[in-house]
């Protein structure tokens, strides 16, 4: 911050993160939209509840421990030599979590390591927060995609647990290990995922299925026979909006992926030349023109395939648009076009079709078609972008020689993001929360609906108002 | 006498201040308060939905209103 270039490149970058955050509130206005709409009547509010207040309980636990996860974590893995990563500006008790003007302050700070180091306290005490709230927003989706697979059924006390499972723990770890310019998956598998195909989507579908596993489908859902029923949308209008407001935030989402604006030079390009540039997480350069080119396109070709294969409906249209972002957002920073366009559309073809297929098979109850738009097409996306970048760097200027991106990296990242770090922590908390009875609720509520204390109390309340109306109307000689 | 670090602003070289925030030092109890108000929201809706479930189990015997939801439900 002491010249003029260095304090508008921390500003910026501020601004820039904090822009995001709004957007991104949008994915869970949809979200929330979006389940409501797909569930019955009878489970309205608990519906919205349940993810409803996943925003707060992600929030603290991801202040008190998620940040820090993301600095300490990169180099902690199943290899030799692991170890934890000092990480000063992501301590829940640190100075530089909270109100800081950069300066030395009152503890004795060690350099801050990662992003910024050079900058040190007067970089982290504008960013830290902003940055923070990013990584957080992306937290909120990778449960919000779990609660949207397991409405009308779940006890939201137990959905709570798992999403800040999800949420301040194992995505976190996932993004220290494959979404960090020191990740070891990057550094040692190049593993690439720029839009988070894995670290978010994967990850989560993944989830998703150890969770839904356990709990089991709805009521009604299979006939005797294992014939899958339909238990369609309460409310169709209200799903397409909610998955239009999540097209929306998905602009704030890729912005935040990006890091807006660093000298190439300062990370190990050519020296004595100033190269400003947007870089991915991984700090290889990309641009803003790059992923809003290939977000459409490959928004585009998800739809189109979606419509035909779905024959025109419009829950699998739009959830295939999805899809299509989502296959291709692996290698969004580098496609062409019209390659994100054809990638797109096979992810929305290949998320329709395994959904069903899944769901026939071994009897899996996915309301919202969550585990196939999110996990099957993330999966897809990590191995496609493995032939499609197969030999481009994966790691930023300073790794020299650069690790580089291959099939087998990317196969072992999906698998890591999918089943590692998506399906067993799943399975197991699921487990334990059903042995403690405290996964799934009671048949009878599940029947009657769990928002059934709410509805009496509702109808109470317009007796206990009519009767006061009424006897108001008596008195004025207006009812005898 | 203030609960931050700052008194004034004036002739205050910004590159010097660190924390601004009240009562800086005491950012482990705050943790350890933080913790147990969010442990406390676990535990206690825990046990707040265990209570009821049961009357919500216990009302969903009505065959009335069980009548009453699936006349809904088959409408929807």
């Amino acid at each position: 911050m002491d010249t003029d270039i260095g304090a508008l490149t921390v500003i910026f970058t501020e601004f820039y993160y904090w822009v995001t955050i709004p957007f991104m509130f949008l994915i869970h206005v949809g979200f929330c939209m979006y389940e409501v709409g797909a569930t019955r009547h009878k489970n309205h509010v608990h519906t919205l509840m349940k993810n409803t207040m996943l925003i707060p309980l992600v929030t603290v636990t991801f202040f008190f421990f998620g940040w820090w996860i993301y600095f300490a974590f990169p180099n902690f893995g199943p290899f030799a030599g692991a170890s934890l990563t000092q990480s000063d500006n992501a301590v829940p008790w640190g100075e530089l979590m909270g109100t800081h003007l950069g300066g030395p302050g009152i503890a004795s700070q060690e350099p801050v390591m990662g992003y910024g180091v050079e900058l040190g306290n007067s970089y982290w005490a504008r960013i830290n927060g902003v940055f923070w709230a990013a990584f957080l927003l992306f937290s909120w989706t990778a449960a919000s995609i779990v609660s949207g697979a397991t409405i009308e059924r779940i006890r939201p006390s137990a959905f709570w647990i798992l999403a800040v499972v999800i949420g301040s723990f194992t995505w976190i770890i996932d993004a220290a290990w494959g979404w960090h310019p020191d990740g070891w998956m990057v550094t040692k598998l190049g593993y690439h995922d720029a839009y988070a195909s894995g670290v978010i989507h994967a990850i989560a579908g993944g989830f998703a299925l150890g969770v839904v596993m356990v709990l089991g489908p709805r009521i009604g859902k299979f006939a005797p026979d294992g014939t899958p029923r339909n238990i369609n949308p309460h409310n169709k209008w209200l799903v397409t909006i909610g998955l239009f407001m999540i097209y929306c935030g998905f602009w704030g989402f890729y912005v935040a992926c990006n890091v807006p604006i660093i000298d190439h030079q300062s990370l190990g390009g050519a020296e004595g030349v100033v190269n400003f540039t947007a870089t991915t997480i991984y700090l290889t350069p990309t641009t803003l023109s790059a992923i809003v080119f290939n977000f459409l396109m490959s928004l585009s070709g998800g739809m189109i395939a979606g419509y035909v294969v779905s024959k025109g409906e419009a829950f699998w249209t739009y959830s295939a648009g999805l899809a299509g972002v989502i296959t291709a957002s692996a290698g969004n920073d580098l496609y062409h076009p019209i390659q994100a366009m054809l990638i797109g559309g096979v992810g929305a073809v290949f998320a329709y079709k395994m959904h069903f297929w899944v769901e026939r098979r071994f009897k899996i109850d996915d309301p919202v078609g969550a585990i196939a738009v999110h996990g099957y097409a993330g999966f897809l996306g990590l191995i496609i972008c493995g032939f499609m970048l197969w030999g481009h760097p994966a790691t930023a200027a300073y790794y020299d020689p650069a690790t580089l991106i291959t099939p087998w990296g990317q196969l072992a990242g999906a698998l890591i993001m999918f089943v590692v770090l998506g399906f067993i922590p799943a399975w197991i908390v699921s487990k334990i929360l059903h042995s403690m009875g405290m996964l799934r609720v009671p048949p009878a509520v599940e029947l009657v609906g769990l928002d059934m204390s709410e509805e009496i109390a509702e109808e109470m309340d317009a007796i206990e108002i009519s009767e006061a109306d009424i006897a108001e109307a008596k008195r004025l000689g207006l009812l005898t | 006498m203030s609960t931050t670090q700052i008194e004034t602003w004036a002739g205050a070289d910004l590159s010097q201040i660190g924390p601004i925030y009240p009562m800086v030092g005491s950012e482990m109890i705050l943790l350890v308060i933080g913790l147990i108000f969010w442990l406390g929201f676990h535990v206690l809706q825990a046990g707040i939905e265990k209570k009821e479930m049961e009357a919500d189990e216990a009302l969903a015997r009505s065959p009335e209103r069980l009548a009453r939801v699936f006349e809904e439900e088959a409408h929807e």
